[in-house]
């Protein structure tokens, strides 16, 4: 799918110049994002809010929060009650005994709203088709107390490692990690009760946090990735057994990452998007092209709104055969 | 590639386990062996569970990786003696104040000032857990004196071998 040019106004010449970016982008975030302004504004001058998840595979709530507390760590509440927005620390969230422990880890709460999503049960066998650095993975696991299986899947080997480290530390035991492109988990004859697919993206919802991304962000890094997620959605959807839960999520904001990707599957799949209780209406319509209504159950997280990174989370049910 | 353990390796890795009191926890599970071009073999342990997905060449690794074996020795992981601290009642400790668990967590030596209780029994070259005073682990380390000169004030009493910051120091290495 390629990237939908939307036309150039006045407005988004003078926020392209006021806030540095390229002036197409501005003129699609005019359309996609609400508040435009608001979230240039708050991606551009303010940082990203640092969340952390507590690991309750190692450590229950109240004794970490007590911990963190004694620390000076000043910690809010978030939705999810296994997850806290740090609004101050007096040392570096990564570097604390606790952190090397594994009693939390370092996560954005829209990764842990993909999860939360996903309605694990404590026996399921999970699929996790991007895996890595893990932090999904290891909530997952979290959320099966260790039970049931997941299986997760790296394509890049150099990021392996780390992954082992990550779930090593947080306790993690009931995960095989593959070196394997996600597409090709067809070729193995295996059906998962639950699959998330946290797709490669373009990554502009987390241009707060990495502003580099305004410059290497394209109109050919949104074509290519839309391909290799419909790619990728579509072997996700052949391995959900019948029934089972399929969670879409990109750090994106773009439509044809997000919505197009879903909706192109509606239709060709026997699916059901199931609604999400957190996040703002997906869209419907976008340049010429018009979504199918059941769109509108898909969420998306904007930073100014929601106080995570740009998000987009969708939650599919396999209701039979494929087609 | 992943296998199955053989007799002459389950052996010594069996061994290990009864030393440091956790037979039991191997209850159900399997023990793997990853062979890398290195030599040395990464063992994982896993439940049955696991199982059918492990002995694929596209794994990487699975369930909890215990250490590896070079030349007939066992060498455990930071997580082998997370499960021992976790389910054995039979084993050698030290727990020490917070500067010393700041020093622990950068691979430092730990200072006889620094350890507020050492358990009876160590001996010059006892590997021992290194504890805060939650008695969580930090890492293991080789005493260099027995218990009753431990805490001696001023000098390196036990070297650190594997710590928790180890996971930081390594995640880039090739595996």
């Amino acid at each position: 799918m390629s990237c939908i040019l939307l036309p150039k106004s006045e407005k988004s010449y003078q926020l392209a110049t006021k806030y540095n970016f390229k002036e197409w982008m501005i003129a699609r975030y005019l359309t996609i994002v609400p508040n435009t302004e608001k979230f240039l504004d708050y991606i551009s001058n303010r940082a990203s809010n640092q969340y952390i998840r507590i690991n309750s595979l190692k450590i229950d709530i109240d004794t970490l929060k007590q911990k963190l507390l004694e620390k000076d760590f000043k910690l809010e509440k978030t939705v999810l009650s296994e997850v806290f927005l740090i609004k101050e620390s007096k040392f570096p969230i990564g570097a604390t005994m606790e952190y090397l422990s594994g009693y939390y880890y370092i996560q954005d709460l829209s990764s842990c709203l993909a999860v939360e999503s996903l309605d694990i049960e404590e026996d399921d066998v999970v699929l996790d088709m991007a895996a890595s650095p893990g932090g999904k993975t290891s909530f997952i696991a979290q959320k099966m107390k260790n039970r049931g299986m997941i299986l997760a899947l790296e394509s890049e080997r150099k990021r392996l490692r780390k992954m082992m480290f990550n779930l090593s530390r947080c306790g993690v035991i009931n995960t095989v990690l593959w070196n394997l492109k996600g597409e090709k988990i067809i070729n193995y004859n295996f059906k998962f009760d639950k699959v998330l697919l946290d797709a490669p993206c373009s990554c502009d919802g987390i241009m707060q946090k990495d502003p580099a991304r305004k410059l290497t962000y394209t109109k050919e890094t949104i074509r290519y990735c839309s391909i290799r997620q419909s790619q990728l959605i579509e072997s996700a959807l052949k391995v959900v057994k019948p029934n089972g839960l399929l969670v879409y999520s990109t750090c994106s904001l773009a439509p044809e990452e997000n919505e197009f990707v879903i909706n192109s599957m509606i239709g060709k799949y026997d699916i059901t998007v199931e609604s999400i209780n957190y996040g703002a209406d997906s869209l419907l319509k976008f340049g010429d092209k018009i979504m199918n209504k059941s769109i509108k159950f898909t969420k998306r997280l904007y930073p100014h709104i929601h106080n995570t990174a740009g998000f987009f989370i969708a939650k599919i049910r396999l209701n039979n055969i494929n087609k | 590639m992943f296998r199955i353990l053989t007799r002459k390796e389950k052996t010594i890795i069996l061994r290990e386990f009864n030393k440091w009191g956790i037979f039991n926890y191997l209850q159900d599970k399997l023990i793997v062996v990853k062979e890398c071009e290195d030599s040395i073999k990464y063992l994982f342990l896993i439940s049955s569970v696991l199982e059918n997905f492990i002995f694929y060449p596209c794994t990487f690794y699975g369930g909890l990786p215990i250490g590896n074996l070079h030349k007939k020795k066992f060498l455990p992981s930071i997580t082998f003696f997370d499960v021992v601290a976790k389910y054995s009642n039979n084993f050698l400790y030290v727990i020490v104040n917070s500067n010393g668990e700041k020093l622990i967590l950068y691979g430092r030596d730990v200072f006889g000032n620094s350890i507020e209780y050492a358990s009876l029994g160590i001996e010059e070259n006892s590997v021992i857990l290194l504890l805060n005073k939650s008695k969580e682990v930090l890492g293991v380390g080789r005493a260099r004196f027995s218990t009753t000169k431990i805490k001696e004030n001023g000098k390196v009493t036990i070297n650190t071998l594997l710590d928790l910051g180890t996971y930081l120091r390594l995640e880039n290495d090739p595996l």
